[in-house]
């Protein structure tokens, strides 16, 4: 085990401005940690030793200067390494971006150095984001610091173990069938898929513009609401408030998503759930009927979409892809355009039926994975009588969401025996994701 | 001619079957035969697809 988090932003915040502590102070803190970790875990891709520690210096200067950036100010990051950092490379985990260098900071990147943020590192991930372990990786498989023996989840996955081995405070990840909201489940953190269209891919290499999201992942969710702001263009967030959880009104859509849980999670589910009610929610159980076919949806336009993208280098150095990746998207270019479009009509059937779902309550609770972090190497787990791929037991409840499009959130929810955390997923409204993260923060008191 | 007995000779319908032996040929003639497995799956969600006819119908 590698476990030692640092302080929350929201407490970071607090002591650098009483001056307990110095945005220097903090970095170093994160450099240690890489220092001693990070050739085992293999969590970054790219330390920005000289970088970040000059970021913090400015960052103590313009505070003793009185200039305050917000909540983010002097803050030690970590950045998926799909996301542009300008004048250094984006790899995406994969040769095939061997020699490239961002020309300039993505536009959320951009935001995060307005906010005064500290940039130390680039988080490993899955090649080109096409896969949930992170075990396809031209940097080798990012492991989990709570056990090593297993995946830290994926395709952020060195996003979310940078957090939990305290390289950084936060990090920034992106999120096409879960890929934010995974790991965050796999390593006991948090995790934000905002709604569709909220935060810019710009400078972020894509996997599936379609399904692409960009979103905070975090150690609790009055962080993810702080970072979140800040990716939006808002440095300054506004007051956070806890929405109580006595009235909520709250569903779990249980056909489909509750059929296939590892006994375990679905034990810790069930506890959030009675938590939920003898605090004084509603939890009533609500049905997507969509969300069945929502693999194949995925898989159709996924596929597609990756498959385009990436044809040119398929076809000139196809042996610079790691070979599941490279099979995977091999496979795309092998999609009808009938069903690429039958999909996107899925996808439309799929956004009705959550907005039905969602509008008659105040948020969705499900599970975010339906088994804890697997070994290293596995291909299936067994739930019940039945072996079943990892890669579809990863993306199972979360892949609904980015086809909807719905705000969805994951939150710690207790751990197993053998001390694996287990996440909850909160799902909220379209266009409101502030509220999603008040709802998510009441959630996270009691069930965390 | 030729056009009008294509459209209407069934061993000729675009099926999922049709198109997985197809996707397999070029695969395999492409040195991937790795993919046959992985096309086969595809196949399954094809079929999965096609039966929630997302794709509405020209005769509705």
């Amino acid at each position: 085990m590698d476990v030692h988090p640092g302080p929350t932003i929201d407490e970071f915040g607090r002591r650098l401005r009483r001056g307990e502590t110095t945005a220097v102070a903090a970095a170093n803190a994160c450099l240690q940690r890489i220092e001693a970790a990070n050739a085992s875990l293999r969590t970054l891709i790219l330390v920005m030793r000289n970088e970040a520690l000059e970021q913090a210096r400015q960052a103590d200067r313009e505070l003793a200067a009185g200039r305050d950036r917000g909540p983010l100010h002097g803050v030690p990051l970590t950045i998926k390494d799909l996301i542009d950092v300008g004048g250094v490379p984006t790899t995406a985990a994969s040769r095939v971006r061997e020699h490239h260098v961002a020309r300039e900071d993505a536009p959320v990147v951009a935001r995060l150095r307005d906010a005064g943020a500290v940039l130390v590192g680039k988080a490993n991930l899955h090649e080109f984001a096409f896969g949930t372990t992170n075990e396809d990786s031209a940097f080798g498989a990012a492991r989990n610091p709570i056990d090593p023996s297993r995946s830290p989840g994926g395709s952020s996955g060195g996003s979310a173990a940078s957090i939990v081995s305290g390289m950084a405070l936060a990090s920034v990840g992106t999120d096409t069938g879960g890929s934010i909201r995974i790991p965050a489940a796999a390593c006991g953190i948090v995790g934000l898929k905002p709604t569709d269209g909220e935060l810019p891919l710009g400078g972020v290499v894509p996997l599936s513009p379609t399904l692409d999201h960009v979103g905070p992942i975090t150690q609790t969710v009055t962080d993810a609401w702080l970072l979140y702001h800040a990716l939006a263009g808002q440095p300054s967030a506004p007051a956070f408030r806890p929405a109580p959880v006595r009235g909520l009104r709250l569903a779990v859509p249980r056909p489909y998503f509750c059929d296939a849980l590892e006994d375990e999670v679905r034990e810790r589910f069930e506890a959030a759930v009675a938590a939920l009610r003898a605090a004084g929610a509603t939890v009533t159980d609500t049905d997507i009927p969509a969300a069945a076919d929502g693999a194949a949806i995925y898989l159709h336009i996924v596929l597609s979409e990756a498959a385009a993208y990436h044809a040119a280098t398929l076809d000139a150095v196809p042996y610079r892809y790691s070979p599941a990746v490279r099979q995977r998207l091999e496979m795309g270019r092998y999609v009808l355009a009938e069903d690429y479009l039958r999909a996107m009509a899925g996808r439309n059937e799929l956004r009705r039926q959550v907005d039905a779902a969602v509008s008659a309550v105040d948020a969705l609770v499900l599970p975010t994975l339906p088994i804890v972090a697997p070994s290293i190497g596995a291909a299936t787990v067994r739930i019940g009588a039945s072996e079943q791929p990892v890669r579809n037991l990863m993306l199972r409840l979360t892949q609904t969401f980015n086809l909807s499009g719905h705000p969805a959130l994951s939150l710690p929810c207790g751990r197993t025996p053998a001390g694996l955390p287990c996440g909850l997923q909160v799902v909220g409204v379209r266009g409101q994701t502030g509220r999603i993260l008040q709802i998510a923060a009441g959630i996270e008191r009691l069930v965390a | 001619m030729i056009f009008v007995r294509r459209m209407y000779n069934p061993t000729l319908i675009m099926t999922v079957e049709a198109w997985l032996k197809m996707a397999i040929a070029d695969a395999e003639a492409r040195g991937l035969p790795e993919l046959v497995t992985l096309l086969e799956g595809l196949a399954q969600a094809t079929r999965r697809l096609r039966a929630a006819a997302f794709g509405g119908d020209a005769r509705a």
